[in-house]
């Protein structure tokens, strides 16, 4: 186990050194470059036209899980339809079906010590 | 337990060989074999005037880039973004030293201990995330519709191939385990996988893997047909469309690191390394170098024959059809009653 910790941190020493160095060499690059650029090259421009920076994101919503929501859909589509009711009774039906599911599976592991 | 000479060695391997010098240098001499062999498969020459046959233009971008005016949008992160990048850069420098590259500089100095623990792919599979976090936390640092769309992308394929890659990596480094005692060590794995070609069965489940592993990498690499975050036609550069001058420098340059790692590890852990030929260097040199540049030709091949896919479609394919195989390759590989009497 130790030898797994050295390793680690050799590994993020080594990735912090190499990252230092990158990043000396982009503020050495940074500081020669051309300077201070100003006006229209700082605002958002989306379809040729500018952008009101509040306007400028996306509903959190959008952002990660709409993508696999819409992919996996056929997937989970019959449990929703036919699991997902709404109704008290069918939501305490899979509470404890999945409790016993989880009793039995302890008790199969030797149960509780 | 610890003497002088480990820290120093460290400090070299990780500033000039295998570290950044010598990375700086693979990934130019890579990225001229790149755009060459794309060139050519669409009738082009490719890169021809800068440098004996144009060998130095990748050089002279990346310098034209690193020079330029950085500009940082208002509302949007400037020198976080570059922090993030070059974390990104350093993590995969550090995945580098946990390679067998380290071992000729280790015998020249006479010492045979290297970079390796038990169990220490998962801090390699851990460091190869690190690309791809940086690159989408760059897009959504950026305050761009397409730019943030870009960014969600990233991360939506993350999913399907980042389990893909994890998989199939584990798959030799688990049947090298079990066949000869080791460890789950990335080091270990990579020095004894050309073993694996020697049994038919394990030689079926590593050319599964091999493959499945060609297409994360793909994927991890955003090159077509797996493009999809930086859809020109959508959604301009995707995450990038913001960003030039340094900080597109250091992307470029994060993607080209990204892919001579990844083939490097495909190198050792599908192909065997060096193998058959671990002696003299020059010989273990030339045979790796093949090696990989038949991992860059293939992945190089892909790109340049085929169109990029839908988002939902390339979910949809690893989902469905790569990651199945992935797993049941690695099952495969860990059901020790059936490897055990190979051995």
């Amino acid at each position: 186990m130790s030898e797994l910790l050295i390793e680690v941190l050799k590994a993020a020493s080594s990735m912090f050194l190499s990252a230092l160095v990158i990043l000396g060499l982009y503020l050495y690059a940074r500081s020669k470059a051309p300077k201070n650029p100003a006006g229209e090259k700082l605002k958002v421009y989306a379809c040729g036209e500018s952008y009101p920076l509040q306007k400028a994101s996306i509903a959190d919503a959008n952002l990660f899980v709409a993508i696999w929501k819409d992919v996996f859909k056929p997937y989970y589509r019959r449990i929703r339809e036919k699991g997902h009711t709404g109704v008290l009774s069918d939501w305490l039906m899979w509470m404890i079906l999945f409790l016993t599911m989880f009793f039995v599976l302890l008790l199969l592991m030797g149960g509780i010590p | 337990m610890f003497p002088l000479i480990e820290p120093l060695l460290l400090v070299f391997e990780t500033l000039v060989y295998p570290g950044l010098a010598f990375s700086l240098i693979v990934i130019l001499l890579t990225q001229w074999y790149v755009r060459k062999l794309y060139a050519r498969m669409q009738n082009r020459v490719g890169p021809l005037h800068t440098g004996p046959s144009g060998l130095l233009q990748p050089l002279a971008d990346f310098l034209k880039l690193m020079f330029k005016e950085d500009v940082a949008m208002i509302g949007g992160g400037d020198k976080l973004v570059a922090v993030l990048l070059t974390i990104a850069v350093g993590s995969l420098i550090a995945l580098l030293l946990m390679t067998p590259l380290t071992l000729p500089l280790r015998a020249l100095l006479g010492l045979h201990l290297v970079i390796n623990a038990p169990f220490d792919i998962i801090l390699a599979l851990y460091l190869l995330v690190w690309p791809t976090v940086a690159i989408a936390l760059a897009g959504l640092l950026s305050p761009n519709p397409f730019s943030i769309v870009g960014g969600s992308r990233v991360f939506s394929l993350t999913i399907a191939y980042e389990v893909v890659l994890a998989l199939s990596v584990l798959t030799p480094v688990a049947l090298i385990s079990l066949l000869h005692g080791g460890s789950y060590s990335l080091y270990e794995a990579s020095m004894l996988s050309w073993k694996l070609w020697l049994h038919p069965y394990t030689a079926a489940l590593t050319s599964i893997a091999l493959f499945t592993a060609l297409l994360g990498l793909q994927c991890k690499l955003l090159e077509k047909p797996f493009d999809i975050p930086e859809a020109e036609t959508e959604i301009v550069a995707g995450p990038f469309t913001e960003y030039s001058g340094p900080k597109l420098a250091l992307i470029l340059l994060l993607h080209d690191l990204e892919l001579y790692v990844g083939s490097a590890i495909i190198t050792f852990l599908f192909l065997g390394g060096p193998a058959p030929f671990f002696r003299p260097l020059w010989a273990a040199a030339l045979t790796f170098l093949v090696k990989y540049l038949a991992v860059i030709s293939v992945l190089t091949m892909i790109k340049a024959a085929v169109a990029r896919f839908r988002v939902d479609q390339a979910l949809g394919l690893f989902w469905r059809y790569v990651l199945p195989v992935a797993l049941i390759a690695l099952v495969l590989s860990i059901a020790s009653p059936v490897v055990a009497p190979l051995i």
